[in-house]
């Protein structure tokens, strides 16, 4: 996935959302990575808008049952891409991404995933309470959510250095 | 709740009672809706076409005609139909002549719209299955256990076809699922939340995939999504529009005056429309509950764990809470948790009696009988037919398995008075907020009237509950279903009797009484009817004839009264089961034993039938003595003796059969209205029997003679009689025997009430004394033998009474021709509308001809050769020829509404048809006698119709020109 995001000729730098995604949810649910696949097919845009809307209710001939499922896939990917949009957002190139991602939209090109920059320890901070808070509010018990956190941020600490590589050198970091 | 580890070895539901042991009335309900929405829709846009592409002044010019032939919005439709009656030909030719059709734009809009429920049908799935929505399951499924699981499942749902399975993965907090797609290519949804959960809840999983199968299995994909399509194609293309237009009528187009004028009527008519919403809305969130529960039990039975189904209720205290937590309910597509987690385990939501449907079932009938008005006369009794099957089958099931579920768990029977009471109440509240019975009224002056119909779904709904009892109680086929249909489809085609002559004639007296007992009796069209004394059994008979059950035409469905005393008679005449029927057996499998037998056998009913026979026939006696005179060959060939000697055996027949269903539904317990229809029919078959032998020995009776004192066989004289005599006694009898019994059973209960008040328990009355065995098989085959002659009889009464017609007098001579003189405002409304739909044109013509006629007279007089003599006689021919036709024409226009004006306007008729002879007179005798008389009519002609012109600007007809 890293390389479809170098592909697209935007901003490589950072770590893609769904493949932080992917890879916390191996480590701390397995069991969850049928629905990682399955959202693997929507872009993220689309992603985060089902995952964060309220789920089906009684719909004609359904089942019937609510929200009963308090899964970690959804509290990464929320978390971790509110902490990324935020971080672009304080970015010096906010109008740019948006431009950008108009003109995509318009030329009907996929969207351009939402990647992670590197960050610093204090935004490593920020992302672990954004998770921690996602999770409290979508049911998960503290103890997981801890556990969920940590990974989230082992994986940014640990998966950083190597996904930048040598190219991460650019204008656009986001460290601003 | 469910998030917890299943337990191990739990067994699956358990399910007492197969809550498919009878059909559960959904494909007609849903049949109900389809028919309503197309019956809406067909009725609905043409309306709103016309209002959007009539010109206005065209169609002012075609509602004029109305006014001109004397119609006034605000009176009632009796007397409405009254005024129309009197101008009808001149109403039709002034309609046509202003007609504007568009009946292709309708079709075109119907076709589209059709073409669009198809599309919206076939689009609906590929919509919720696009790429941006879910994902194929063989994209997700990434450790390849899903497939061999749920291809496992649908093996256990039996499905021939296997379904499309995808997955929502962005529902990943919900885990449901949802089935959907058209009759045959469906597909199941899985939620996100489910799927990541199969391994861990895959009880949950099996449990919610096997809800879905059951749905599948069930067929409720089809007719469900149809529904969908059909409403909102609907809803969008036609309610809204048709909406639009109403508030456009109601408010804005035209003059106020004209607005208030038909106020009552479009808003019944919008109010009706908006009815459908609520109808249909309701309706289908009370099928889909249904659906649910089946599909739970379905899934129960195929080995789902219950676990899933125990999602804790929020707790509600107070009432206003719980009533509105009840309101929202209602409105929903799944029923609470709590009531699913109890049918598990006792279906009896699926076999209870609500209230609810059944209001909306007859409401929803009524609006679609609104919807059906403009059909065809001819096809009034299918109409009656379709709606009775409708209402009579939907609450039928509905009672059948209230019925069933009462005798498998030993609880009391329900009655079924309150299943036609909530009918009736529906059909009520939409007769009452629509526009069929009050018209342009804000309410009908007699809206008691309506409780005939209350009347009658009580009586059919009570029929159907006893008989259910009796048939499941003696049933023994594998199946129930011919059993129900048979018990479903005689109290249709009676409810549809009473229907057919609601439609005909019982639904004007929502407005009053409006026949004049002169009248009705005029109408059978016998020498000297009406007398010039009418004594009270002719006032009686008068009424009677316009009863239901009167009209002996085949179409009226009259016969249907029969088969509510000859079906049950079976029931009991069947030998009841030793062992365990094979329905029973399917249905219940932990039963052993049959359910007990009937307490009324046949051997008690007939006995009870022959005693109100021998009453009918001392009855019929005692008529007879009654009409008996010395001399009958004086009185016999008077109308008013002819339909005595007709009325005076059906009135006795009908009486002994409602005292004898009176006194047996009295004193019977169980199967009380049952029982005494049975014998009341027994008294009829009887009655009509002692009818045809005292009329065939006719003569040979001493005191009983009627007709004649030569005493012979008289079969073909007694026979046209006795058919007819049937025909009311069989259906008017049955119906009256039915209300009869009401009142004995009251009565009945009134009395037992009062009399076990300090009675010793052992003094009750006992149950009947079993007979012996060859008495027992006698009953049954008497009874057997009842039946074929009642129903042998009723077919050779309805092939034999085709051709008889009552009389070939116009209804409308029934009817009370006195009208009220309008209001002066409707009168000179009435006035203009006279002159603007072609009575000015008529002046004018008539003004015209007489000027042309004046002129060729001139050119006559100053002929000066005879060449010129002969040119200026065949001009004057052409214009005597001109006032002959136009003088013709203005008499077919119509009256004029106000009598002072019709006076004068009959004046310039007379004098331009004067006028038109004398032209005549003078063109074939010319000459000074002629020509004079020609002067004189054409002055009167002239100073006629400047009478008439100045009668209509003095009473504000029409405005003067200003010099």
């Amino acid at each position: 996935m890293d390389s479809e995001a170098a592909r697209s000729g935007g901003r490589t730098d950072g770590t893609p959302v769904r493949d932080l995604v992917h890879d916390v949810v191996a480590q701390v649910a397995p069991e969850e990575l049928p629905l990682v696949a399955g959202l693997a097919g929507f872009d993220d845009a689309t992603v985060v808008r089902r995952l964060g809307g309220r789920g089906r209710r009684r719909e004609t001939l359904g089942f019937g049952l609510g929200e009963v499922a308090a899964l970690v896939t959804p509290v990464v990917w929320l978390a971790v891409n509110h902490a990324a949009q935020r971080l672009v957002e304080t970015g010096v190139d906010a109008g740019a991404g948006k431009a950008r991602s108009a003109l995509r939209k318009l030329l009907r090109r996929p969207a351009e995933p939402v990647m992670v920059p590197r960050l610093t320890r204090e935004q490593l901070a920020e992302v672990r309470e954004s998770v921690l808070e996602v999770a409290a509010r979508r049911g998960l018990e503290e103890e997981r959510a801890s556990t969920i956190a940590d990974a989230v941020v082992a994986r940014l600490v640990l998966a950083g250095p190597e996904d930048s590589g040598p190219e991460l050198t650019g204008p656009d970091r986001g460290e601003a | 709740m469910a998030d917890s580890a299943p337990e191990a070895g739990e067994r699956p539901a358990s399910v007492p009672l197969d809550e498919r042991v009878l059909a559960a009335g959904t494909t007609l309900r849903f049949i109900l809706l389809l028919l309503l929405l197309a019956a809406a829709g067909a009725s609905m846009v043409p309306g709103t076409v016309w209002h959007l592409l009539a010109s206005s002044e065209t169609a002012d010019k075609a509602a004029a005609c109305w006014l001109a032939a004397g119609l006034d919005p605000g009176v009632s439709m009796n007397e409405s139909y009254v005024q129309h009656t009197q101008n009808a030909s001149a109403l039709k030719e002034c309609t046509a002549r202003y007609s504007q059709d568009f009946s292709g734009v309708p079709l075109g809009v119907g076709t589209v719209a059709i073409a669009t429920v198809v599309a919206v049908y076939w689009l609906l799935p590929v919509w919720r299955t696009r790429r941006s929505k879910v994902t194929p399951l063989d994209a997700m499924d990434v450790h390849g256990g899903l497939r061999p699981l749920l291809d496992e499942l649908v093996s256990i749902a039996g499905l021939t076809r296997q379904p499309r399975f995808v997955v929502d993965p962005g529902a990943a907090s919900t885990a449901g699922a949802v089935a959907f797609g058209r009759w045959r290519g469906h597909t199941v949804c899985l939620d996100g939340g489910l799927v990541a959960t199969s391994d861990t809840q895959r009880d949950r999983f099996r449990a919610v995939v096997l809800h879905e199968l059951a749905h599948l299995r069930n067929g409720d994909i089809g007719v469900t999504y149809v529904t969908i399509a059909l409403w909102r194609v609907f809803f969008v293309l036609v309610l809204l529009p048709w909406a639009a237009v109403g508030l456009d009528i109601l408010f804005f187009a035209g003059t106020p005056d004209a607005r208030s004028q038909f106020a009552p009527f479009n808003t019944h008519d919008r109010v009706l429309g908006g009815l459908i919403v609520l109808a249909v809305y309701l309706t289908r969130a009370g099928i889909l509950r249904n659906r649910e529960i089946y599909a739970d039990l379905m899934a129960a039975r195929w080995g789902a764990s219950r676990k899933p189904w125990e999602v804790p209720a929020p707790q509600r205290s107070g009432v206003w809470s719980r009533l509105f937590a009840g309101f929202v309910e209602l409105w929903r597509t799944h029923p609470s948790w709590a009531l699913r987690r109890t049918s598990l385990t006792d279906p009896k939501a699926l076999f209870a009696l609500e209230r609810l449907p059944l209001f909306l079932t007859g409401l929803a009938a009524d609006i679609l009988v609104w919807h059906l008005g403009s059909l065809p006369y001819g096809l009034l009794p299918a109409k009656a037919v379709l709606v009775a099957g409708l209402v009579v089958g939907i609450g039928g099931v509905a009672l059948w398995r209230a019925v069933l579920y009462a005798l498998l768990t030993g609880r009391p029977a329900p009655s079924g008075w309150p299943v036609g009471l909530w009918l009736g109440f529906g059909i009520a509240v939409g007769e009452l907020t629509g526009p069929r019975a009050a018209g342009n009224q804000w309410l009908p002056a007699h809206p008691e009237a309506l409780l005939i119909l209350v009347a009658a779904l009580v009586l059919v709904m009570t029929w159907t509950a006893q008989n259910a009892e009796w048939w499941l109680r003696s049933w023994r086929g594998r199946s129930l279903g011919p059993a129900m249909l048979a018990g479903l489809a005689a109290p249709s085609l009676a409810l549809a009797s009473v229907l057919y002559w609601w439609y005909v004639q019982g639904e004007v007296l929502t407005h009053g009484w409006p026949f004049t007992t002169a009248g009705l009796l005029g109408s059978y069209g016998l020498p000297g009817l009406p007398p010039a004394h009418i004594g009270p059994l002719l006032e009686v008979v008068a009424v009677v004839g316009v009863l239901p059950g009167t009209d002996a035409s085949a179409e009226s469905l009259w016969w249907a009264g029969v088969l509510l005393w000859a079906l049950p008679l079976l029931a009991p005449a069947i030998r009841a089961p030793a062992r365990r029927p094979k329905w029973l057996a399917g249905a219940l499998p932990e039963t052993v034993a049959p359910l007990a037998p009937n307490p009324s056998g046949p051997g008690r009913l007939l006995a009870a039938g022959l005693a109100g026979g021998l009453v009918c026939w001392a009855g019929l006696a005692m008529a007879r003595a009654h009409m008996h005179t010395p001399d009958p060959a004086a009185v016999r060939m008077t109308g008013p003796f002819q339909l005595a000697h007709l009325m005076w055996p059906v009135l006795v027949i009908c009486g002994a059969m409602a005292l004898t269903a009176a006194v047996v539904a009295a004193v019977t317990d169980s199967a009380w209205l049952l029982a005494g229809l049975v014998a009341a029919g027994i008294t009829a078959l009887l009655g009509a029997g002692g009818t045809y032998l005292l009329m065939s020995t006719d003569g040979c009776l001493g005191p009983l003679n009627t007709m004649t004192n030569t005493c012979r066989w008289w079969p073909d004289v007694a026979w046209p009689l006795v058919r007819i005599e049937l025909a009311y006694a069989l259906a008017l009898g049955t119906l009256v025997a039915g209300l009869s019994a009401f009142a004995g059973r009251g009565a009945g209960l009134l009395w037992r009430r009062r009399g076990r008040i300090g009675q010793h328990p052992a003094a009750r009355p006992t149950a009947e004394r079993p007979l012996g065995r060859v008495r027992q098989r006698g009953a049954r085959v008497a009874a057997v033998a009842v039946v074929a002659v009642g129903v042998g009889t009723t077919v050779l009464t309805v092939q034999t009474s085709r051709s008889t017609t009552r009389s070939a007098k116009p209804p409308e001579s029934m009817l009370d021709q006195s009208t009220r003189a309008p209001s002066a405002s409707m009168a000179r409304i009435q006035g203009q509308a006279w002159s603007a739909a072609g009575g000015l044109d008529h002046i004018n013509a008539l003004s015209a001809a007489a000027r042309e006629y004046t002129t060729a007279f001139e050119a006559v007089a100053r002929s000066t050769s005879d060449a010129e003599f002969a040119t200026a006689m065949g001009k004057l021919n052409t214009t005597c020829a001109e006032l002959v036709r136009v003088t013709k024409r203005a008499g077919a226009y119509f009256t004029v509404p106000n009598p002072a004006g019709q006076q004068v306007w009959s004046g310039v008729l007379t004098r331009y048809r004067q006028l038109a002879t004398a032209c005549r007179n003078l063109t074939t005798h010319p000459g000074s006698a002629t020509t004079r008389a020609a002067t004189a009519a054409h002055q009167d002609a002239a100073g006629s119709a400047d009478a008439m012109i100045h009668w209509l600007a003095k009473s504000g007809a029409i405005r003067r020109k200003s010099p």
